[in-house]
């Protein structure tokens, strides 16, 4: 059985899970996916039977993982799970189809309605591109003049996808969000995600935020499960917050990170997803 | 442990034992985004840029 581990860069996440590998006795070939080129053919036959797939770029994510799906390859996650989280809007669709508490959003195609979206929302409100993480032009805008800067910034520097505009009702969240690992169909552990003086109104670690250990209490577990009953069995990170009408779930990733959320929770997750994933390829 | 020069800086890098080929580090003297692009003999370059669709 031929299994590969597919990524953009190595991160610390990647050796860790290659780590895991080994530890397993499962050894994973490496798919760089900026140097691997996919021939279309009639009949292309699968290289690998199963692949672990954790590029960081969206568009290289969705060529591959749709070639090697084509090739009767398995992949981890899907490309139809990795369309739908990768895309925000798409995200809040199935979200709110599914029946999943999530914060009112409208997305608008032109700074016109854009403001039309604010003036319905209320400010403060959230404005984010509709692909990419870390929160990267992610704005809290506390009135119109704001609303008019961003937008503005967004007509005269931004690339297509940043003039769809992806608007959101601010939650006054207690300083915290909740990031919780589904691997599965199993809700493994989860961290509140605090939001610093360095990170500001956001909470990604990677920003700023730090981490620590929030237990997987049985409304938690609920709602996560709920929030990826639409994708695939997988391997997904989702994110809540907790509002004053109870939880809410705005995002859910689909190569979440772990690096900083296994010392706080003390759980393995990555041994977790490796576990799963050599499940799944001998199924 | 390989030493590498920073190809920003000229400062002396030494990766750890670990490192591995397409790993990214930051330069602790001038805090520039390194690529690993091999190890033996240690050589940095200039890592690729965050792009815009880059996520988890």
């Amino acid at each position: 059985m031929r299994l590969a581990i597919c990524y953009t860069i190595i991160s610390a996440e990647n050796k860790m899970l290659l780590d895991s590998a080994k530890k397993q006795g499962a050894e994973l070939e490496r798919i760089v996916d900026g140097e691997a080129l996919l021939p279309i053919t009639a009949n292309g036959g699968k290289e690998y039977d199963a692949i672990l797939q954790r590029s960081v770029s969206y568009s290289r994510s969705q060529a591959i993982t749709s070639f090697l799906e084509s090739q009767g390859s398995l992949v981890v996650n899907s490309y139809n799970a990795a369309r739908i989280c990768g895309d925000k809007m798409l995200t809040s669709m199935e979200l709110a189809k599914a029946g999943v508490p999530t914060p009112r959003t409208f997305v608008a195609l032109t700074p016109e309605t854009a403001r039309q979206a604010a003036e319905k929302l209320g400010f403060p409100l959230v404005m984010k591109p509709t692909t990419g993480s870390w929160a990267r032009m992610v704005h809290k805008i506390n009135d119109r003049d704001a609303l008019d800067a961003a937008l503005e910034s967004r007509e005269e520097m931004g690339s297509p996808s940043q003039k769809i505009y992806y608007l959101q009702e601010h939650i006054d969240k207690p300083g915290r969000d909740i990031r919780a690992f589904v691997v599965g169909g199993e809700v493994v552990a989860a961290i509140y995600r605090h939001s610093t003086e360095k990170s500001g109104w956001i909470t990604n670690t990677g920003r700023g935020g730090t981490a620590s250990k929030c237990e997987v209490a049985p409304e938690l577990r609920e709602l996560s499960l709920k929030a990826v009953s639409f994708l695939d069995e997988g391997i997904y990170g989702v994110d809540l917050m907790e509002s004053a009408n109870g939880m809410v779930v705005h995002e859910v990733n689909h190569t979440t990170e772990f690096r900083n959320s296994s010392p706080v929770t003390g759980v393995d997750i990555g041994a977790k997803m490796v576990e799963y994933f050599l499940r799944r390829a001998k199924r | 442990m390989p030493n590498a020069e920073c190809p920003e800086c000229a400062s002396s890098i030494t990766l750890a034992d670990s490192a591995e080929v397409g790993e990214i580090l930051s330069c602790p003297d001038c805090g520039t985004r390194l690529e690993v692009r091999s190890v033996a003999p240690a050589k940095l370059e200039k890592a690729p840029g965050v792009e815009e669709d880059w996520g988890e």
